[in-house]
């Protein structure tokens, strides 16, 4: 009992270190400053439009491809209706490649979406979400055996205009951390087709050889992954500008 | 108030608050004041770079210890071993009140001396625990450890503080 006695009063004694007054006031007065030179990001997009997370895991896809989109298009409600044809344009969100309603929801209701977004960093992550949605479309049609060669290359050549989006909006970030805010966007773009990737992979390991509409999603599925490797590659060599000020360096040691 | 200004205000809240803890911790595991503070420091910029970015944590206090511990981690694997002489003539600044100076009492030294004999692993679960009141659940977390581990690392440090404060009434007994 006396050592415990003894060791409860070491650990009193060493609970006293601290820093000294004027010591702690400097380091706040470092902090100040490092926080004005490093102000908190503009939060005009801190939740995304469709509810999706943009790191989507695996399962988080694969709830979403079969599962309710619940909140998913709200904002895309509230937008239509406030520019007029709220029947037609709300019915056109759950239509796909082929559907006669298709045309208005690319053409129109997702222009709409993206007018009311302001910043360029908003407007580059919508055009990650769009990509998402591109894909899920892809997979829906997949699963149920409905893709061809029209609406695969229709898919493609949307999946190419959405990335141009990111790749164009990012460019056009200009502020000071504007180095760090496309890199998240590049590590978004990437995590997103790589989610997808690995889901096409699955479909199409799961189809047999004679199913006809194998072929197109092999394509597509190529397609998507030769677009997350372009994507890789643009964010390893953002990252390697941004050696020093990497988010990832913040919690994980140096190897 | 503006979200962004709310924000910054937690923070220097969270700076004032836990501040003396995190350098508290720095110190007992590098035994060097500049650098404690050198780290501590870096660890309020790290965090905050972390949050500016809009994104959450569930524990702060966890989240800054865990970015200190990094740090250390970062800085042990570039240096060798210090000895105790090293550290002592570094100085210890340590507020002691002299009513507090009984035979129960720890100088500096002496507290470095027995915190350094433990084995790195026991060390730093004793400093988290003890001095740092930080929960086996918190530890846990830190050092990416299961709890068991936690508690074992934890009964094998006391006991060997136990021994290292048992010698030492020893030596006094005897006159050493």
């Amino acid at each position: 009992m006396e050592i415990e006695k003894k060791f409860k009063n070491l650990i009193k004694q060493a609970r006293k270190t601290a820093l000294l007054k004027e010591e702690k006031e400097r380091i706040n007065l470092n902090l100040v400053k490092f926080i004005k030179e490093n102000p908190v990001r503009n939060a005009a997009f801190e939740r995304p439009l469709y509810n999706i997370e943009a790191k989507s895991s695996f399962k988080t896809i694969m709830n979403y491809l079969f599962g309710k989109p619940a909140r998913n298009y709200a904002f895309l409600a509230i937008a239509i209706l406030l520019f007029g044809g709220a029947g037609i344009s709300f019915a056109a969100q759950g239509s796909l490649p082929g559907d006669i309603l298709y045309p208005i929801k690319i053409g129109f209701n997702e222009k709409v979406s993206e007018i009311v977004l302001f910043s360029n960093e908003a407007k580059a992550k919508y055009n990650i979400q769009l990509v998402q949605l591109r894909l899920q479309e892809a997979e829906r049609m997949a699963l149920s055996g409905k893709l061809d060669s029209a609406k695969t290359a229709e898919l493609k050549n949307l999946l190419n205009r959405h990335i141009a989006g990111v790749r164009s909006r990012s460019g056009n970030i200009k502020n000071g951390n504007a180095m760090n805010i496309i890199a998240d966007i590049d590590s978004e773009l990437e995590a997103s087709l790589d989610a997808h990737s690995r889901i096409l992979s699955e479909i199409a390991n799961a189809q047999k050889e004679q199913d006809k509409t194998t072929v197109f999603v092999k394509n597509i599925l190529a397609d998507v992954q030769e677009k997350t490797n372009e994507a890789r590659t643009n964010r390893n060599n953002n990252n390697n500008r941004l050696f020093n000020q990497s988010p990832d360096d913040i919690l994980n040691p140096a190897d | 108030m503006t979200d962004k200004n709310k924000k910054e205000k937690q923070f220097l809240e969270a700076y004032n608050k836990f501040s003396d803890a995190i350098f508290r911790h720095c110190y007992y595991r590098v035994f060097d004041r500049e650098e404690a503070k050198d780290f501590t420091q870096e660890t309020f910029f790290r965090a905050w770079k972390y949050l500016s970015q809009g994104k959450e944590v569930e524990n702060i206090r966890a989240f800054l210890y865990k970015i200190a511990n990094n740090i250390i981690i970062d800085d042990f694997r570039k240096k060798k071993n210090i000895s105790l002489d090293q550290i002592a003539e570094k100085g210890f600044s340590l507020k002691v009140d002299p009513r507090e100076k009984t035979e129960n009492y720890f100088s500096g030294k002496e507290i470095l001396k027995i915190i350094n004999s433990l084995d790195e692993k026991y060390r730093d679960v004793i400093v988290m625990k003890y001095i740092d009141d930080l929960s086996i659940k918190e530890i846990s977390s830190i050092l990416g450890e299961t709890e068991n581990n936690i508690y074992v690392m934890l009964h094998r440090g006391f006991e060997k503080v136990k021994k290292i404060l048992a010698e030492r009434e020893k030596q006094k007994k005897h006159g050493n």
